[in-house]
């Protein structure tokens, strides 16, 4: 029978690292990447040659991207893989990445999320096979605007009340030196900037950018042999993934892969301290976090008007800032969730800290769809 | 294979499929293989599904893309033979959550003259 992660040996978050998520600039993403990696490294306090393999997660800097920026740290001859899973690239990148050390085929791996946009053009999906009728007008933003009138109907919500998650997530970017979007916004400024689809405006939605993010996963093995200091360790708890079911959605998705990796790690959603999800159009904090458990289904804007979700609350959510402050430069974002959470479960996360940590998960969905979930805990 | 297809006294078609093997009807058509079972090939057979159907949700969407300007309405449709669809609404204007609609074919006004499918209430018919 399969196992899973939580099956095999012990997994852990050893060092975390990012170039700055930011606008679209001229800077070669060799130095957002290689920036990110040295921060990691230096966190964990290892240096590269201990590395054994890297996993880079990215969706738009086109083909063998990897080794090209890892030789600038030393051309050893590690093994280098790409990728790709549209906005989860990172994710399951890291995913990938927690396998090879739990199963013992390495003790020590980095994990790289980088991406830009090439220049003068998007991000490109493959294809479709066939097209519908109004694909050409269903951009996402569309799609998450149809999917929020369905809920705001359903549910007796206020687009006011889905626009205050993009006013907490402004406000936890601010406070995040690695984030896009470094301003704090009310509620009026969010409600008042550009409509864009629906009930979502210009500042419902995460921004245009590039960035890198990296962590470095280890064994037990490699943290007693390498000396790696003992505040540094997060445990790796569990991990699942999966894709979108004929009848299902980003949704159902969210629902099976966090019920099977708490399982997994015998913790229940009420336990969970910190909570990273794909928040890249504000309503989609509601439907992940309700998907997660957090909150009944249809409850989330009521009780984030409590306070429950702030820092300091019941479940810190998005204390990154999410994608809509944080940014989701795509590669990236993934890896930069498992970051912000091993900072937050060490006590390091500084004016974003949310006290008392000791349980996060990260989610995240992709284009397809495809879906992770990562539980982390305090050692 | 053309997505629509007109009708005469009856709304517009809309070139679906059904899979023999589990039933399941599905738009737009295709044979590479059934979503819920797997079946191909000759065991998906093309159904004809009629273009209308409740409203599950609608937006006006002020953003537009590389081919449509904005604004229009977008809204999402569980057609009356199963598979929910997204389509342009009449307008650009906002119709309710569980009405009616039905689709009507133009004459696009670009020069490739091809039919534009897009709904409306059905009560205004």
């Amino acid at each position: 029978m399969a196992k899973s992660l939580a099956d095999l040996r012990p997994t852990f978050v050893i060092g975390a690292g990012w170039h700055p998520f930011q606008n679209p600039s001229d800077t070669h993403y060799s130095v957002l990447g290689l920036t990110a990696i040295r921060g990691a490294l230096g966190d964990a306090g290892i240096p590269w040659s201990e590395v054994e393999q890297t996993f880079v997660g990215t969706a738009l800097l086109g083909m063998a991207s990897g080794r090209p920026m890892l030789k600038h740290l030393g051309a050893l001859g590690q093994p280098v893989v790409h990728i790709e899973n549209a906005s989860a690239s990172g994710s399951a990148a890291f995913h990938l990445a927690c396998a090879q050390v739990a199963g013992g085929l390495s003790d020590v791996v980095l994990v790289l999320g980088v991406d830009k946009r090439p220049a003068g053009g998007g991000a490109a999906r493959a294809p479709a096979y066939q097209a519908s009728i109004a694909d050409h007008a269903i951009a996402p933003v569309t799609h998450f605007a149809l999917l929020a009138d369905e809920y705001l109907h359903a549910n007796g919500v206020s687009p006011e009340d889905v626009a205050r998650i993009a006013v907490k997530n402004h406000g936890n970017g601010a406070l995040n030196p690695n984030a896009q979007r470094q301003k704090a916004r009310s509620l009026e400024e969010v409600l008042n900037s550009r409509f864009i689809a629906g009930s979502l405006t210009a500042l419902q939605c995460c921004p245009v950018g590039e960035g890198a993010a990296a962590v470095i996963v280890a064994s037990e093995d490699a943290i007693r042999r390498l000396g790696v200091a003992g505040d540094k360790p997060v445990r790796i708890a569990a991990g699942a993934a999966a894709s979108e079911r004929f009848d299902g959605s980003d949704r159902e998705i969210t629902t099976e892969v966090i019920k099977r990796a708490l399982f997994q790690s015998s913790i229940e959603a009420a336990q969970i301290d910190i909570f990273e999800t794909h928040d890249a159009f504000a309503i989609e904090e509601a439907f992940y976090a309700e998907a997660a458990g957090l909150c009944p289904a249809g409850h989330y804007t009521k009780l984030l008007q409590e306070g429950a979700f702030d820092i300091g609350g019941k479940c810190a959510v998005s204390p990154s800032g999410g994608l809509l402050a944080m940014g989701h430069p795509i590669g990236p974002t993934g890896v930069g969730q498992i970051g912000e959470i091993t900072l937050q479960l060490r006590g390091q996360a500084g004016p974003r800290q949310h006290q008392g940590a000791q349980v996060g998960v990260a989610s995240m969905v992709g284009l397809g769809a495809v879906g992770y979930a990562h539980v982390l805990v305090r050692p | 294979m053309d997505l629509v297809v007109e009708r005469s006294n009856e709304p517009p078609g809309l070139t679906g499929g059904i899979c023999r093997q589990c039933g399941f009807v599905f738009f737009p058509y295709q044979s590479l293989g059934c979503e819920r079972c797997g079946a191909f090939g000759q065991d998906l057979t093309l159904r004809t599904l009629a273009a209308s159907g409740r409203v599950r949700s609608g937006v006006i969407v002020q953003m537009g893309t590389a081919q449509i300007d904005a604004p229009y309405g977008a809204i999402e449709i569980e057609l009356d033979d199963g598979p929910v669809v997204r389509g342009l609404s009449e307008g650009p204007q906002i119709v309710p959550i569980g009405a009616a609609v039905v689709g009507q074919l133009d004459q696009d006004s670009d020069a490739e003259a091809h039919l534009r499918l897009w709904f409306k209430r059905a009560e205004a018919n």
